[in-house]
């Protein structure tokens, strides 16, 4: 087995260069470059795939958070269980079919080299991924120093992110935190969701800390998963009046940037956030 | 979305006489279409509420999705109900827009039960009215209530004139859940709701 991370072999990375390959495809107009990453996702990602399953298993992996070490921990046992239960041999010759499709498809000599923002972690948990699946072989060393790594981006999650009161710390201006939440309540009382109170806790934090890029990656992502949704949507509906104005519509999301990310920008954000869990519910009906 | 949106309804005379009435008929193989003032915006109505005309405007424009796929129906008196009852409509709405501080439109009388009997109420000259139905929030400022931004137009009913100001506000503010709304709008008219709202950047 190898014992190097590599990252084609990576689903969340890989999973994230599809989604950032077709918002650049979009970016310059190229909508048949931006269907063929999406064709690539929708085959290769089916749901009845090993790749699908360890997909989701790397996903709640990196996506959640817990409250202590000890459900920390019981999270790993379950899922190196679900890691072992997965074919590893049809896992593996699924990604190399997905590698082969990126390479002969896209032909895009940039592909892998896009910056993820949350490479190490990505790097982590897929290393473990595999050694947990390596059952007797796998480097046990190894295995502890990277489980360790993951409990700690765990609880480090949920220790930043329940409240925006809660996440004041010491690189955090309390009275901003303070005005700025205000700010939204006033604005928003309780129509926020979840994710979009997130989006407005990661937008105080980048107020108080300008090395804080936590925002800047999540309307990254945001903006990513809507394009891709907008184009599984656009080939599924045959409203009319909606596939009038998915153009424009896409042409406006596109033409967000982030060099400054201010109040207004924020709220267009919570609005796409509102327009992303639609058209995730419009996809699955 | 809020959880405190409640049924809002708002009363607005309908000007018609029966020479047009004839008219239209003679014009449209017998159908009645109806034109005028649906709603009126910045101004304190019979209710003691105030629609901003940005509101109004944006509902307007979301509304025209139900006009254009003809869902845009409505209903002889209010129900107590963010649901339009296909068995109850009477009329459907043509056109809507907005003019000044009116929102103008253009209503068709069908031949459906309900519709039959506005009909024959309006052939015999009997005063009516239009009247929005819609779901959102208000606040107090002053002596009036100010329509607030989750407001959402549902439909357009034809009633009969109150008696005194404020007659239909003890049949409104019955609170809406998101599944009775749900049940009206449909996953494509929250989409285009959404695309609208991005259009406007």
């Amino acid at each position: 087995m190898s014992k190097s991370h590599n990252k084609k072999r990576n689903v969340g990375i890989i999973y994230e260069l599809l989604l950032r390959n077709i918002s650049d495809s979009l970016i310059k107009n190229d909508k048949y470059a931006a269907q063929k990453s999406l064709k690539i996702i929708e085959k290769r990602f089916d749901k009845s795939s090993e790749l699908y399953k360890e997909f989701r298993l790397f996903n709640a992996l990196v996506k959640s958070t817990v409250s202590n070490s000890a459900v920390g921990a019981a999270i790993l046992t379950e899922a190196k269980q679900a890691a072992r239960r997965c074919d590893g041999k049809r896992l593996n010759k699924e990604k190399s079919l997905l590698i082969r499709d990126i390479n002969h498809s896209l032909k895009d000599s940039n592909f892998y080299y896009r910056r993820i923002p949350e490479y190490k972690i990505y790097a982590t948990i897929q290393t473990l991924l595999n050694e947990w699946r390596a059952g007797d072989t796998s480097d046990l060393t190894r295995v502890i120093q990277y489980e360790s790594r993951a409990v700690e981006w765990l609880l480090q999650e949920k220790t930043e992110s329940p409240t925006l009161e809660g996440s004041v710390n010491s690189d955090v201006d309390a009275l901003v935190v303070k005005i700025m939440t205000e700010k939204i309540n006033k604005r928003y009382g309780d129509q926020l969701s979840e994710e979009q109170k997130e989006v407005v806790r990661d937008y105080v934090f980048s107020i108080s800390n300008e090395k804080d890029n936590r925002i800047f990656n999540r309307l990254t992502e945001t903006r990513d998963r809507i394009l891709s949704d907008l184009l599984i949507f656009e080939d599924k509906t045959e409203n009319s009046m909606i596939l009038n104005k998915i153009v424009d519509v896409r042409k406006r999301i596109l033409d967000e940037s982030f060099h400054s990310i201010d109040d207004n920008m924020v709220s267009r954000f919570l609005v796409l956030i509102q327009l992303k869990k639609e058209l995730s519910k419009a996809i699955k009906e | 979305m809020s959880q405190n949106l409640k049924l809002l309804t708002e009363w607005t005379p309908l000007s018609y006489t029966v020479d047009m009435i004839t008219e239209s008929k003679e014009k449209n193989d017998g159908k009645i279409f109806l034109k005028g003032i649906l709603q009126k915006c910045n101004t304190l109505n019979q209710n003691g509420r105030i629609y901003p005309k940005s509101i109004l405007a944006r509902e307007i424009v979301n509304y025209q999705k139900f006009i254009s796929e003809n869902r845009a129906l409505g209903e002889c008196d209010h129900p107590d109900s963010s649901v339009v009852e296909l068995k109850n409509v009477s009329h459907i709405v043509r056109a809507a827009d907005i003019d000044g501080d009116n929102v103008v439109g253009t209503i068709e009388i069908l031949s459906t039960p309900s519709g039959n009997i506005l009909k024959s109420l309006i052939e015999a000259g009997v005063t009516l009215g239009i009247s929005s139905r819609g779901v959102g929030s208000t606040r107090s400022e002053g002596s009036s209530q100010i329509v607030q931004d989750d407001f959402q137009l549902i439909c357009f009913d034809m009633v009969s004139e109150p008696s005194t100001p404020g007659a239909f506000m003890l049949r409104e503010g019955k609170k809406i859940t998101q599944e009775e709304l749900d049940q009206h709008f449909t996953s494509t008219d929250r989409i285009d709701r959404i695309f609208n709202d991005i259009l406007n950047w």
